[in-house]
């Protein structure tokens, strides 16, 4: 038997010529088409956000289109504080100091660490389910959805073992009278959740506020990545001139072999 | 105490693979890598050998090996292969540039990433087609429906094209190694054929590998280990062909060739 698929003939897609956005204007120099003279960030001049605006405002408008309010503008800042240092145990923040211990190229510690950063423990992979899972259940009481099968709940569950007590720590430095509908409904769960020894993690945290603040959720895994990226170079910088050996290296005796197999010598296909 | 089971790794090293044992050698799933591995077995049954803990005979990792070579197109056209030319003419390191192609290849829809959908599909399709009331072309119905009428199943129709000309590449190298065509493959042509009369579609390289590697009791996540950086080579190769060039020199784009959509311009309050 063989395949039809020899076959090859193209589509005919039209691919686009030009790339469209509406995020940046560009106005080009007179002299030189490749060089810009003006640059406006959903309408905005960029030089003119440079005098006027915080960091985390502009990073709220390239993503939300507009500038932040008084109120979102709090609560953003606050958010990009709150996860701005995963701290030196964090395995993305190991993975940062083991590659500056390592000399590896300086412009390669940040995209490794934010790597790292995008898994399931402790990190930023479930930001995105996690808004959808906000936006969807806080249209109901946040004690029913404690009742179902809570261990599944995107950004809710523990961390080594237990809820994660300095999340909940952000959490409260977050909730004030004037915190978001999902937010509070985070919250309220987070209680409802203790009797089960689970509670919200910082990707919940993260999820819950970026959901208020009207994010979209496929921008949410990123947006945490991006929160967390000082704190993850800072570390592995810090360590960039240090000897080799003031990485981790566990000594032989520390070190156990088990295979998985009996005999460890398997074969990758099937005798028969 | 909740932590029992971090604790007993805290300081310690525990692996089911291998370890350096400084002076006496390297040990890797129970062969010793210098004197065993080394010189005696090829790269890519070691690459198996370190995904999956078993060892390939050298007629199925020179398959694997065939199917690395079926995804390394120099074309910079193909959008993980883009980012290496877009590395080469940024001067990133061909480290970085490469690690960023394959990165980019993990993906939802394209890449290497959709093996696990396609050898949970060919599987899930052997079992329910081999339930006596179930015909294929029944099962190919119900799977279409599923999709709006359209034959987007798994492992068939592709992008840009249509028909995939790796397909007889690796199927001459199967037939090479002696492989015969087990019960998820033939499945699969049958698939194909249903596919192909109604929808003109064909079987793509995901599709084919999927039911191959099936009849060989792999699992779709050992498939995806094999297979992580299964597109660097043609990464690279479209990063040397602009790391060489003046800088930027790969597709530049003019200001006037982004078209702007968004909002007029406005004065801040």
């Amino acid at each position: 038997m063989s395949s039809t698929s020899a076959n090859v003939r193209s589509r005919g897609e039209k691919f686009t010529p030009r790339i469209e956005t509406k995020i940046t204007r560009e106005i080009p120099a007179a002299h030189n088409p490749y060089l810009v003279r003006q640059s406006r960030l959903h309408g905005y001049d960029h030089l003119e956000l440079m005098r006027d605006h915080e960091l985390s405002d502009v990073i709220f408008l390239l993503f939300r289109g507009e500038l932040p309010d008084h109120h979102e503008r709090q609560l953003f800042r606050r958010l990009m504080i709150g996860l701005i240092n995963p701290g030196p145990r964090h395995p993305a923040t190991q993975a940062s100091i083991t590659a500056g211990v390592g000399k590896t190229m300086s412009v390669n510690v940040l995209p490794i660490a934010l790597s790292i950063f995008g898994g399931e423990f402790d990190g930023a992979a479930t930001v995105e389910d996690a808004m959808r899972f906000l936006r969807r259940a806080s249209r109901k009481p946040a004690r029913d959805c404690a009742e179902s099968d809570a261990t599944q709940l995107p950004g809710f569950g523990t961390l080594y073992g237990d809820p994660d007590p300095y999340a909940e720590k952000l959490l409260y430095t977050l909730v004030d009278e004037q915190a978001g509908k999902i937010l509070r409904w985070a919250a309220q769960l987070h209680e409802a959740l203790r009797s089960g020894h689970l509670g919200i993690l910082k990707s919940g945290l993260c999820a819950a506020v970026l959901a208020d603040l009207g994010f979209q959720p496929r921008q949410g895994n990123g947006l945490m990545q991006l929160m967390a990226a000082p704190g993850l170079l800072a570390h592995g910088v810090e360590f960039a001139n240090k000897p080799l050996t003031s990485m981790l290296f566990e000594p032989d005796d520390c070190y156990e072999v088990a295979y998985a197999c009996t005999p460890a010598r398997q074969s990758a296909e099937p005798t028969s | 105490m909740n932590y029992q089971s971090w604790q007993q790794l805290r300081g310690r090293i525990k692996s089911k693979k291998g370890m350096w044992r400084i002076g006496a050698g390297v040990e890797s799933h129970g062969y010793d890598l210098i004197n065993e591995l080394v010189g005696h077995y090829s790269y890519m049954q070691v690459v198996v050998l370190n995904a999956t803990g078993r060892m390939p005979s050298k007629g199925l990792a020179d398959w694997f090996e065939a199917v690395h070579i079926c995804l390394s197109w120099p074309d910079p056209r193909i959008w993980c292969n883009r980012i290496g030319a877009l590395g080469g003419a940024s001067g990133a390191s061909v480290v970085a540039a490469t690690s960023a192609g394959i990165m980019a290849s993990d993906s939802r829809a394209y890449g290497i990433r959709p093996i696990v959908e396609g050898i949970e599909f060919i599987q899930r399709a052997r079992r329910e087609v081999s339930a006596p009331a179930l015909s294929a072309a029944e099962f190919v119905a119900r799977e279409v429906k599923k999709h709006n009428g359209k034959p987007y199943l798994m492992g068939y129709a592709r992008p840009v094209a249509k028909g995939d000309e790796r397909i007889p590449a690796l199927e001459r190298v199967a037939r090479q190694h002696h492989f015969e065509t087990g019960p998820h493959l033939r499945l699969a042509y049958e698939i194909e054929a249903l596919l192909s009369a109604q929808f003109d579609e064909s079987m793509n390289i995901n599709g084919y590998v999927s039911a191959f590697l099936s009849d060989l009791d792999f699992s779709a996540q050992e498939v995806y280990r094999i297979f992580s950086a299964v597109v660097f080579s043609g990464i690279t190769a479209c990063y040397v062909d602009t790391a060489d060039r003046e800088p930027g020199h790969f597709a530049p784009l003019q200001v006037a060739d982004i078209e702007y959509t968004g909002k007029e311009d406005r004065e801040l309050g």
